[in-house]
């Protein structure tokens, strides 16, 4: 199947459903109390907890950023927010429309614990830093090691019978997966194999026994071929 | 004589230590975002004309797509002849090389109150670099333009990660696309793109916010209209009118934006430092996306009363300055600068910066304290 004409490929609004394969993966850490850089607003905080719905707890709450925003984000992008309950539910709101698998049920408990550890009370986000070249090696292919030498052909009937059912067909993601043709990390393949060992957000991890190397560079060069 | 040969000492140290400042992490960038990345230049490296490129910030909204020095670029819509074009191909217009400043719309964001959600940048979404690459329009005039075309849509090879996503589409005005600056850039720096710099080929367009200088660059579509979807219809708006922070604004009353407002960023001294008493050296940069520079004041009464600092570079539309003022300190004891730029006959920088519901374009005053140690 041919990639949608990229610029008639922005449709919005996904059907979402509610499955959850994993709940227990780690989010972001709360924010630290001390800062150099001071941004805080001094508006009054608006508790999140002003309605009808409990804070989860610290634990619940990260399996909840987990589960429905670390997909597509890393840890950093909620982390940095300071924002009302009211932004929260409406920054919510947004991706979910746009594709994150929040169940219905877990909307309100995600919006009450974000709002609550990323809130105006908060305190400064000191943001991290990164060596250049680190982040230069981060987007590098890397040889193929023991992933080289796959078979796309093989790799098609893998990637339909192990992967499709949430990142899709077309590799372009779905309800549950994100999308995987054309991405940087399909020249890394010893991280893309991390990945499919160790799962991620919603995705179950796939040991050597459910997923051979071998298995691992047929799928590989199947979406390499897609891209 | 000895007080003012010391004095020149100090401001020989202070010199040298703004250009290569022992110490610097020359090779640090603020990580808003690991994956896909966004990272911000260090304040610290906001002091010289051209930013370099390890540590010039980086903004993506998906993240890159796969390294592919073989992507081409189609260009398709209102034209008489529709175009496919490899780089080599695209590299036999003719070759221009320019000096401009690119800014995300959202740097300073965080500044903005009451806050709003997107990426916190501070100061560092920032950068100036030269492109080399050739003119849009010289590429659209070989493809000529056809009757009723008005909006060339921009689109890049970096995927959504899911089909609900919307894409990362802009799009520029006919008359802003055929504007002799217009790129279709493939150097930055005098070096081949890289790929979180959007490689093999990008947008610059100078003096208008980052959002249209697209990377990864696959289509260009020339269309009678505005295009739809999220990131034109409602993303990257401005109000109309001024608003009140924190208020909202009604669709009909944001506009696409464009062009960035004029500002100043101290890069040294740092906010919170400390400086040995004698010459004290305050120096940033300063530009606007719509005219020159004028002038950069600075103040160290509050406000009271301004004084010129010193312009080095050229001046330009899109395109910053250094500035630097030099004073002397003689005791010990805290310090305070604010920072103001006016365009050549046109705007001054204000004070605060016109809130807006996305905290677009912040371009307040820029205030550092530091304190004077013996």
């Amino acid at each position: 199947m041919k990639p949608r004409h990229p610029i008639l490929a922005f449709t919005l609004g996904a059907a979402l459903v509610a499955a959850s394969c994993k709940d227990d993966k780690a989010a972001p850490a709360p924010p630290p109390s001390a800062s150099p850089v001071a941004l805080a607003s001094a508006a009054p905080s608006e508790s999140a907890s002003a309605g009808a719905t409990p804070v989860p707890s610290e634990a619940a709450g990260r399996a909840l950023v987990a589960n429905n925003c670390l997909s597509c984000h890393t840890d950093e992008m909620v982390a940095q927010q300071r924002l009302t309950a009211k932004q929260w539910d409406k920054v919510v709101k947004k991706m979910h429309g746009w594709g994150a698998p929040v169940p219905p049920e877990n909307v309100e408990p995600l919006v009450a614990y974000l709002a609550a550890t990323y809130g105006l009370s908060a305190g400064p986000y000191n943001v991290p830093t990164i060596s250049a070249s680190a982040a230069a090696a981060a987007l590098e292919p890397q040889p193929d090691g023991a992933f080289a030498g796959g078979d796309a052909k093989r790799g098609a009937a893998s990637y339909h019978d192990l992967c499709a059912t949430c990142h899709a067909e077309d590799g372009r993601g779905a309800t549950l997966g994100v999308g995987l043709v054309d991405r940087p990390l399909l020249y890394r393949a010893g991280d893309f194999a991390r990945v499919v060992r160790s799962g991620k957000g919603r995705m179950p991890s796939f040991s050597e026994a459910s997923m051979p190397d071998k298995q691992v560079a047929d799928v590989l060069a199947h979406l390499r071929k897609r891209s | 004589m000895i007080r003012r040969r010391e004095l020149l000492e100090f401001g020989a140290l202070s010199a040298a230590s703004a250009i290569a400042r022992p110490g610097f992490a020359e090779e640090l960038l603020l990580q808003h975002g690991a994956a896909p990345q966004n990272l911000a230049t260090p304040l610290e490296a906001l002091d010289r004309l051209i930013t370099p490129t390890p540590v010039f910030f980086v903004r993506s909204h998906f993240g890159p797509p796969a390294l592919d020095p073989a992507r081409r670029l189609r260009i398709s819509g209102l034209l008489g002849t529709p175009l496919d074009l490899d780089v080599a191909a695209l590299r036999r217009f003719p070759e221009v090389t320019l000096t401009a400043v690119l800014q995300c719309a959202g740097n300073g964001r965080a500044l903005h109150e009451p806050r709003v959600p997107g990426v916190q940048w501070i100061h560092g979404a920032m950068g100036q670099a030269s492109w080399t690459g050739v003119r849009l329009k010289d590429v659209l005039d070989r493809a000529g333009l056809s009757p009723g075309a008005a909006h060339v849509w921009l689109a890049g090879a970096d995927l959504p990660p899911k089909p609900s996503t919307p894409r990362f589409l802009r799009s520029l005005p006919l008359a802003r696309a055929l504007d002799p600056s217009t790129l279709i850039a493939y150097r930055m720096n005098g070096e081949p793109l890289s790929l979180s710099h959007g490689a093999p080929l990008r947008l610059v367009v100078p003096g208008w916010a980052g959002d249209h200088w697209v990377k990864w660059l696959t289509e260009l579509r020339v269309q009678k209209d505005e295009p739809d979807g999220f990131y034109y219809q409602t993303g990257y708006r401005m109000p109309t009118e001024p608003v009140a922070p924190g208020g909202s604004v009604p669709p009909e009353k944001m506009r696409p934006l464009t062009t960035f407002p004029v500002k100043s960023i101290v890069a040294q001294p740092l906010d919170g430092s400390r400086k040995p008493r004698g010459e004290q050296v305050i120096v940033g940069v300063a530009f606007s996306g719509e005219k020159p520079v004028g002038k950069v004041e600075v103040s160290l009464d509050g406000g009271a009363s301004w004084r010129g600092a010193a312009l080095e570079g050229e001046a330009g539309r899109g395109r910053w300055q250094v500035f630097r003022y030099t004073f002397t300190a003689a005791a010990p004891g805290p310090q305070r600068a604010m920072v103001r730029a006016t365009e050549a006959g046109g705007a001054a920088q204000p004070e605060k910066a016109a809130w807006n519901p996305s905290g677009y374009f912040w371009n307040g005053w820029h205030a550092v304290s530091w304190e004077v140690v013996a």
